[in-house]
């Protein structure tokens, strides 16, 4: 038997060596007469066929074999070891079946601070498919993707100042209660730390759907307790990168009429195991800002989320543009802070980053009692199996701020198993969501149970207070100078979702 | 010069491990003698003209390879570049 050891080998020398790896698994002989190794070295994936290795070629102090020693007792692997033999055993399979193929010319792979912004080379694409592709009919998937912008202050940068951080959450339909947006934990997590090792504050986090309208602002209400090292893979991250948001202020009355029509449905059976996933033909774009998004079985039910990435870098290549970065600068933005506004809107301004990359990436299935219990369903009635039998899975995400939905190929592993980890994360009460609404001093609320309230007038706030403190917002350089949401919206060009 | 080279994968068969090099990396020769060194970063195997770079993770199947074998890998076919032996001060 033929195996690969890929340890920090780039995709340049995997590709490389990929067509004499099928060869020698296949049986084939590598030896004279052909031309690159000669008599007496002949290289096979059959042992009996090999010349007599040096009996002792490694032998310590009284002639015991260096190896045994180093090797010592079998102890079954750790889940991080585990997890990092699937990643390697998936690449192989991939290298392959030559799945997998250097660029011509590798470019670097965008996103939160790794690396230039590549410039848009095609007509911008819509955002999704045209709601025929997916499991699932009449954009209801779509309707439950959303982008989510978390903002962050930076305490330890000298400027101080505000970072925004981007990731895909997923509407799921509660059994019980509003619905709740699930997303993984270093897309929203009360702390952080960006891959320079500055620290970052959770500050807000925003949600837009596909069409670049501000949803609402979310709080967390299932957060992970620990400081999450963005962009380092973890041994054990995969088994807790999870988060639950719920709303807490709605831009216009017609967002928060629209969130409990929005939303998907939990599949019944999850898996014991960790997912792990690719793009078919490495055609699809995982990259940064699918973390978070959800993984659909073929009938539309969730089984998962999206929230690592092992990545062919040498092999990323530009993506057709979408339309997104354009849509979120048309939408109304008013009911973001100033700060974190501003904030998206220069973001925005860039060209579309998105970039194909050859990849294998893996996540979580939604088999934790606790966040299930977190996203409003009864734990009672989710069952488990050891790994999902489906080859095919699902996404809907928002790589690279743009908006994409992409079927992958999954490769079952049952010897990777998912354990849930409470102690990682904690519960966290949110209030009741504000309804921002067309009248001047004017708000409603939605309770728990979704019902809107009628609207009610807070503070006094009325039409000429809060134009002068929109003017005065935006002529001010300080932020947090008053909540926003106290005031009217100008929501009237808003639709509910699709 | 010492070039660095890697950080290289294996290919073990069973009998032989081989450590595919790209086309021109290293020359054709005889028997190779490489010296291990360990860092933060990984394995550095000194070898004359070279230091080929191995990831940490990689020190389990060097030590149990039988038989090492610097080839350069092309298509389905590969040239040997000669065998290697390593020494390990660690």
């Amino acid at each position: 038997m033929v195996s690969l050891i890929p340890h920090g080998a780039s995709a340049r020398r995997l590709a490389a060596a990929a067509g004499l790896i099928a060869a020698l698994s296949a049986g084939q002989s590598l030896a004279h007469p052909k031309p690159w190794l000669g008599p007496g070295t002949e290289v096979s994936a059959d042992p009996a066929t090999q010349p007599t290795p040096n009996p002792e070629p490694w032998t310590g102090p009284g002639g015991r074999p260096v190896y045994q020693a180093v090797q010592g007792p079998e102890v079954p692997p750790t889940p991080g070891q585990a997890k990092a033999a699937a990643y390697d055993q998936i690449l192989m399979g991939r290298l392959l079946r030559g799945e997998v193929h250097p660029a011509v010319a590798p470019i670097e792979l965008s996103g939160a601070g790794t690396g230039p912004v590549p410039e848009a080379t095609s007509s911008p694409l819509p955002c999704f498919s045209d709601g025929t592709q997916g499991p699932l009919p009449e954009g209801r998937i779509q309707d439950a993707t959303l982008m989510l912008m978390a903002t962050y202050d930076t305490p330890g940068l000298t400027r101080g100042g505000v970072a925004a951080y981007f990731g895909t959450g997923t509407v799921i339909r509660s059994d019980e209660a509003l619905n709740r947006v699930l997303t993984a934990a270093h897309v929203a997590s009360p702390e952080l730390i960006d891959s320079t090792g500055v620290p970052l504050m959770l500050r807000s986090v925003y949600a837009f759907d596909g069409e670049g309208r501000l949803v609402a602002e979310l709080g967390l209400s299932y957060a992970h307790t620990g400081r999450i090292q963005l962009g380092a893979i973890t041994q054990e991250l995969v088994q807790e990168d999870l988060a639950v948001l719920t709303p807490i202020r709605f831009p216009s009355e017609e967002m928060a009429r629209s969130w409990q029509g929005r939303g998907v449905e939990i599949a019944p059976r999850q898996s014991e195991s960790v997912l792990f996933f690719y793009g078919e033909g490495g055609a699809s774009l995982i990259s940064g800002g699918f973390s978070g998004a959800a993984l659909y079985d073929p009938d539309g039910q969730v089984v998962g989320l999206v929230t690592e990435t092992v990545a062919f870098t040498e092999t990323a290549r530009p993506a057709p543009d979408t339309a997104m970065p354009e849509a979120v600068l048309n939408g109304d933005l008013s009911a973001m802070g100033m700060r974190d506004r501003q904030l998206l809107e220069m973001i925005a301004r860039a060209p579309s980053e998105g970039v194909y990359v050859d990849s294998v990436a893996a996540g979580p299935p939604l088999s934790s009692p606790a966040l299930l219990s977190a996203l409003g369903i009864d734990p009672g009635r989710i069952s488990t199996i050891p790994a999902l039998e489906t080859q095919t899975l699902y996404s809907a995400g928002f790589p690279a701020r743009e908006c994409r939905d992409t079927w992958v190929r999954h490769e079952p592993r049952p010897d990777v198993p998912y354990f849930e980890r409470p102690d990682r994360h904690i519960r966290l009460n949110t209030a009741d969501p504000t309804i921002f609404t067309e009248r001047p001093g004017f708000i409603r609320k939605m309770g728990t149970d979704g019902v809107i309230s009628e609207p009610e007038r807070v503070g006094g706030f009325g039409m000429e207070a809060f134009s002068a403190t929109i003017d005065a917002l935006g002529r001010a350089a300080r932020v947090d100078v008053t909540d926003p949401f106290a005031g009217p919206s100008p929501e009237k060009d808003m639709e509910g979702p699709r | 010069m010492s070039r660095e080279i890697g950080p290289l994968p294996l290919i073990e068969t069973g009998a032989v491990t081989l450590i595919p090099l790209l086309t021109g990396e290293l020359a054709a020769g005889g028997p190779r003698t490489g010296r291990v060194s360990r860092d933060r970063t990984g394995l550095r195997v000194t070898i004359p003209t070279a230091t080929l770079l191995f990831d940490l993770r990689s020190e389990r199947a060097l030590r149990a390879a039988p038989r090492l074998l610097l080839v350069e890998a092309e298509g389905d076919q590969a040239r040997l570049l000669g065998d290697l032996t390593l020494t390990w001060d660690l």
